[in-house]
C-alpha cells in the first residue's frame, strides 16, 4: 500500500541512481502524489503519461497478453521508465 | 466583434482531448449559459438549467472561500457514482466539464487549465464589448419593442 | 441586460421577499399556467419539505428573441449569502410581501437586506414592482399597513395584490416587472444615440 514513507523512501532510493532526473508518482487517476520536478511540470507528465498507460493497458486487454508492467518511452533528449501498479504509476525520468 | 462560433471551438477541442469527456459548459457568474458542447448530440438535458446550477455552485464555493479567508477558488471536483462534474474559474465566467467517473483526473485538470486561460480572455473580451455597438443596438431595440408588444397578448 | 450565443437578448429577474410570502408558488404557477410564453426546464433547489434552499430558475420568452431569466431565492434568514449570490446581475425585482399579520416585521427586515444590497439602484436603475400576496387569508392586514412597512410609499412602484395560491394577479404583475425592465432598456438605449 502506498505511505508517505513508501513514497518517500521510493523517491529518494530511485533520485540516488546515477542520471535519474526526476521522479513522478501518481495515482492510477493522474493525481501527482509525490515529485521532485516543478509543479507545472509535474502535472503535465502525470497527465499525459497517465494517458499512454491507459492506452496501453486497453492495447494489452485487446490483445489478451495479460497485465501490463512497464513502458519505455524512448526520445532524443529523455527516457521515461514507467513503472504501472494497481493504484499508482512510478515515473523516473532520466 | 468576437464570434461566438469560437468559444464553441474551443469547447469542441477541450472534448476531443479526452476520451472521458461528455460535456463542457460555459457560463457566466451571474448563471446564464454562454456555450456548451457534448460528445453526443443526442444527450438530452435542460442545459440552461444545468448552467444556472453550475455557475451558482461555483460561486457559493467561492464566497464559501471567502466567509473562510483560505483564498481564490481555482477548481471544484463533484464526484458521483457514475460521473464527475469539475469546474473552474475561467475569467468572468466558469467553465464546467462533465465526465466519466474513471476519467484522467489529472488530464481533465490540465486540460481545463488552458482551455480556461484561453476562454477566459475571449470571455472578458466578448462581454466586454456587449452594450457599445450601435448596429446591435438597433436590431436590440426591435427586438425589445417587440417583445414589449408580446408581453401585452399572453 | 445581455446577449447570448445566439443573439437573443437576456435580462434578469428576482423574485424576492421573505420566507413563505409565496415566491416559489408565484413562479410555479406563471411557469403552470401562462400561456402565449415559451418556456424551458424548471429548476428548483430545495429541502424536503418544499422551502427553497438556494433558487428556482426558468427562463420564460414572450417574443423568443428577448428571454427574461427568472429566479426566487431562498427567503428564510439563514440564506443570506446565497440570496446575495443570486442577485448577481439582476435586471428586476418582484417583490412578494406576505399579508399575513404576523410577518409584516419579516417583510421590513427583507426589503430592508435588498436595500442594502442593491442601495440607491433599487427601484431606478433596477425596476421594482410589489405583490402583496396571501389577500385570501381572512386576517390579512390591511394593504396600508403592509405597504408602510416596506417604506416605499415615496417611490414610484406598481403594487399589485394578489393570491399566489389561486394565480389572482400574478400574471399582471409579472407583465409588469417584464414591461418595466424592457422600458428601462430602451430609455437607455434612446439616450445613448
Ligand atoms: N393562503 C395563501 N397561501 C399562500 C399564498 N401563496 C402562497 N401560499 C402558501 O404559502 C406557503 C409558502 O409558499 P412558497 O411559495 O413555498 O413560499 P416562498 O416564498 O417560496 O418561501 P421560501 O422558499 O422559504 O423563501 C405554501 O404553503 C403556499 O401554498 C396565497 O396567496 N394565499
Ligand atoms: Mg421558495
Amino acid at each position: 500500500m502506498i505511505s508517505q514513507k513508501w513514497i518517500k523512501d521510493t523517491i529518494e532510493r530511485l533520485t540516488s541512481h546515477e542520471g535519474v532526473k526526476g521522479v513522478v508518482i501518481t495515482s492510477a487517476e493522474g493525481i501527482p502524489l509525490s515529485s521532485t520536478l516543478s509543479s507545472d511540470e509535474t502535472e503535465k507528465i502525470a497527465a499525459f503519461v497517465t494517458s499512454i498507460v491507459d492506452k496501453a493497458r486497453k492495447i494489452i486487454n485487446e490483445l489478451g497478453t495479460g497485465k501490463l508492467n512497464f513502458l519505455t518511452v524512448d526520445a532524443s533528449k529523455k527516457e521515461l521508465l514507467i513503472a504501472s501498479e494497481k493504484d499508482y504509476i512510478l515515473i523516473v525520468l532520466r | 466583434m468576437i464570434d461566438v462560433k469560437l468559444f464553441e471551438k474551443i469547447l469542441n477541442d477541450l472534448i476531443k482531448s479526452e476520451s472521458g469527456i461528455r460535456k463542457v459548459i460555459l457560463v457566466d457568474r451571474t448563471g446564464l449559459t454562454i456555450a456548451h458542447a457534448s460528445k453526443f448530440s443526442y444527450y438530452p438535458v435542460d442545459i440552461d438549467g444545468i448552467g444556472a446550477i453550475a455557475s451558482a455552485v461555483f460561486v457559493a464555493s467561492e464566497e464559501q472561500g471567502k466567509n473562510l479567508d483560505i483564498g481564490e477558488l481555482m477548481l471544484v471536483t463533484s464526484e458521483f457514482e457514475q460521473g464527475k462534474i469539475f469546474a473552474a474559474s475561467c475569467g468572468k465566467g466558469v467553465l464546467c466539464v462533465i465526465t466519466d467517473s474513471d476519467v484522467n483526473i489529472g488530464m481533465v485538470r490540465l486540460l481545463m487549465k488552458r482551455a480556461a486561460t484561453e476562454l477566459g480572455k475571449v470571455l472578458d473580451e466578448f462581454l466586454a464589448e456587449q452594450p457599445t455597438l450601435p448596429a446591435a443596438e438597433d436590431e436590440t431595440r426591435d427586438k425589445l419593442k417587440s417583445a414589449l408588444d408580446k408581453l401585452e397578448e399572453f | 441586460m445581455k446577449r447570448d450565443r445566439d443573439g437573443r437578448v437576456h435580462f434578469k429577474i428576482v423574485f424576492w421577499g421573505p420566507s413563505l410570502s409565496g415566491k416559489t408558488t408565484t413562479l410555479r404557477w406563471i411557469y403552470d399556467n401562462v400561456s402565449g410564453l415559451s418556456k424551458g426546464g424548471f429548476t428548483s433547489i430545495e429541502d424536503p419539505t418544499g422551502r427553497t434552499l438556494y433558487f428556482d430558475y426558468t427562463p420564460l420568452s414572450a417574443s423568443g428573441d428577448v428571454i427574461f431569466d427568472v429566479y426566487t431565492v431562498a427567503g428564510q434568514k439563514r440564506h443570506k449569502h446565497q440570496r446575495k449570490i443570486i442577485l448577481q446581475g439582476i435586471d428586476g425585482i418582484i417583490f412578494v410581501a406576505d399579508s399575513d399579520p404576523s410577518q409584516l416585521d419579516a417583510n421590513e427586515e427583507s426589503m430592508e437586506e435588498l436595500r442594502e444590497l442593491l442601495k440607491d439602484r433599487l427601484g431606478t436603475e433596477i425596476p421594482l414592482v410589489i405583490m402583496i400576496n396571501k389577500r385570501d387569508l381572512p386576517n390579512a392586514a390591511d394593504k396600508d399597513e403592509v405597504l408602510e412597512k416596506l417604506h416605499v410609499t415615496s417611490m414610484d412602484v406598481p403594487i399589485y395584490e394578489t393570491i399566489a395560491t389561486k394565480g389572482i394577479g400574478v400574471k399582471r404583475a409579472f407583465q409588469a416587472i417584464a414591461r418595466e425592465v424592457l422600458l428601462r432598456r430602451l430609455y437607455n438605449l434612446k439616450t445613448t444615440t
